[in-house]
């Protein structure tokens, strides 16, 4: 049987004040049925849209080439009713709440919305189980809920709203995209759990966006690290802290404060993430990367495999097992 | 201990019949650094609004450098020597800078205010301070719009520094930047602290960030202090059941999120 998601060579460009920018350069990525799949990197790395490319909801005149499989459809080039059909297999859940809920209508009317008036589910059996639902997403009283309008809610509550109604059209593949940045911590853990403990139950492949690797570890099967619109490294999520691939990835571990000691002086990454307009002709982290080469700047890494997982670093072979020593000790 | 150069006594804030702070104390020592820990309703930006005098609190006294600013300041030479005493970074450097402003000429016009001086010897310090936060000629002189957000955020620094504060009020002051520019900020920030001995109060929901940064922390819920003492004893041995629910809330390798008790 074929993965649930193929992204093979996905280019996209954007017209940005009337010329065309590249923001993904080749994405490659495999997402299983029921799998939940990492997908790391610093802001402008193209991580939100890889998702937004899945879902087709990219702004108006991007160019898209390559081509995304899902269960062996080609959906790039989706139309009319076919594309209809195939958004009702997969939900997106945003960071803010907020800018995705219409703020004068009830919770009620969102969560009923698409079952009446696409599926044809009278009003009063719509409500039953969108109460039905809020409970699953550890919200008792439903039916006061129903009634209220977004303003009344906390942001938790509201992302609870919003993982419901994505759950609604019992979807095949949930693209969350940071669905608990803007929540407390403990919130995070809370919403973090439920949505790991649905996906498990109901068999829901999950594409998992965030910035925070530690998070991405702690709920995906596999994560991807993206630098510069392309994935640079993607493998088992425990791995990437104990054998990174990546001179990047291995960084980025080393760059986050750590809660249980004080370092002297953190691990900075010099210089500032690239988007991928801005790539070099060679790897687009070689500037930053301590292990850099003339050859890496010379030609741009394909995407290899090594073992369980790949990577898109020339010297990879050679500094397999040297990474997660700080970079400061080469 | 030093000399504290910053306290805070019984600091309480009503809006309305909502209590946001609620008999709040701490001290500062001179050069020390102070996190205040919490989450969103905790009371924590309420607290750094009545340090920097955006906030007049509703009870309680708050003594900087000596003097008390627990009321507005009645002329515009006491809310000027206010502004070269305590200054402020705040979190989203995207929102805190004129647009129409280079960094450049916000940090001159602190300059201005603050220090005087000839216009050579501002342009001098503005170099200076440019230097401080590493950024060059080039980027001083940018619009915010042609800036990255860890950029940004040294601008909004180099500014609060311009007025030689002897107590920099950071607000999530690193939480909107990338990894891997927050953790050019913290080196910088320490690095700052060393070269001018200036004193820090980090109001942050991130405890790697805090445990980093800052010597004490107090930790609030729900405008009041649940916890105080040194960061390192709050982060390793928690005594409050709540300062233990927020350090376990914290993804790291082999965690595992928890489902909260239905409220």
């Amino acid at each position: 049987m074929s993965s649930l998601v193929e992204i093979a060579g996905l280019e996209v460009d954007l017209p940005v004040q009337g010329a065309m920018r590249h923001v993904l350069l080749g994405t490659s990525l495999r997402i299983e049925r029921g799998e939940s799949v990492g997908l790391v990197g610093e802001s402008g790395s193209g991580k939100s849209m890889t998702a937004r490319s899945i879902a087709r909801l990219l702004p108006d005149g991007a160019d898209v080439r390559g081509s995304i499989l899902f269960d062996g459809t080609e959906v790039t080039t989706l139309r009319g009713s076919e594309l209809r059909a195939y958004r009702r297999r997969i939900a997106m859940v945003f960071q803010d709440p907020r800018a995705h809920i219409n703020p004068v209508r009830s919770i009620g009317d969102f969560l009923t919305e698409e079952l009446r008036t696409n599926a044809g589910v009278p009003r009063k059996e719509a409500e039953r189980r969108a109460i039905e639902l809020l409970d699953v997403v550890g919200i008792a009283d439903g039916a006061r809920r129903l009634k209220q309008h977004p303003h009344e809610l906390s942001g938790g509550l509201l992302q609870r709203v919003m993982i419901a109604s994505a759950l609604l059209s019992e979807p095949e593949l949930l693209l969350a995209d940071e669905p608990t940045t803007a929540l407390d911590v403990t919130t995070q853990s809370d919403v973090m759990a439920l949505l790991d403990e649905l996906r498990r139950e109901r068999g829901l492949a999950m594409l998992f966006i965030t910035h925070d690797l530690e998070l991405a570890g702690a709920v995906c099967d596999r994560t991807a690290v993206m630098y510069a619109g392309q994935i640079v490294e993607e493998q088992e999520s425990d791995a990437l802290y104990t054998d990174p691939l990546h001179p990047y990835t291995a960084a980025l571990v080393a760059a986050r404060p750590d809660i249980e000691s004080t370092a002297a002086r953190l691990a900075a990454i010099p210089g500032r993430p690239l988007s991928a307009f801005e790539a070099p002709a060679g790897c687009a982290f070689a500037d930053r990367c301590p292990f850099a080469e003339d050859a890496c700047r010379a030609e741009r890494p394909a995407l290899e495999q090594v073992d369980a997982g790949s990577v898109r670093c020339l010297r990879a072979r050679a500094l397999r097992g040297r990474l997660h020593l700080t970079s400061a000790d080469v | 201990m030093s000399e504290p150069i910053l306290t805070a006594t019984g600091l309480t804030k009503i809006f309305g019949d909502h209590t946001a702070v609620d008999d709040v104390s701490f001290v500062l020592p001179e050069g020390g650094s102070l996190a205040i820990v919490g989450e969103s309703g905790s009371g924590k930006t309420t607290v750094a609004r009545m340090l920097t005098g955006l906030e007049r609190p509703t009870a309680g006294t708050i003594t900087a450098c000596g003097r008390d600013r627990s009321l507005p300041a009645r002329s515009a030479g006491e809310r000027r020597r206010r502004g070269a005493e305590v200054q402020i970074v705040f979190q989203d450097p995207y929102s805190s800078l004129d647009p129409r402003q280079s960094g450049a000429s916000s940090i001159d016009e602190v300059l201005r205010l603050h220090r005087g001086g000839s216009k050579a010897d501002r342009s001098a310090r503005v170099a200076e301070l440019g230097g401080l936060v590493g950024l060059d000629e080039r980027q001083l002189l940018a619009l915010p719009r042609s800036l990255s957000g860890g950029q940004r955020q040294r601008i909004a620094i180099a500014r609060a520094l311009a007025a030689e504060p002897r107590i920099l009020v950071l607000d999530e002051s690193v939480a909107a930047l990338d990894v891997s520019i927050q953790a050019q900020v913290l080196n910088l920030l320490a690095d700052i602290r060393d070269a001018t001995g200036i004193s820090y109060i980090l109001i942050s929901h991130d405890l790697a960030v805090v445990r980093q940064l800052t010597d004490d922390a107090i930790v609030m819920h729900r405008g009041r202090i649940v916890e105080a003492g040194p960061t390192a004893r709050i982060l390793d041995d928690p005594q409050q059941d709540y300062t233990r629910q927020l350090r376990d809330s914290v993804p790291r390798p082999g965690w595992k999120p928890q489902r909260r008790q239905p409220a």
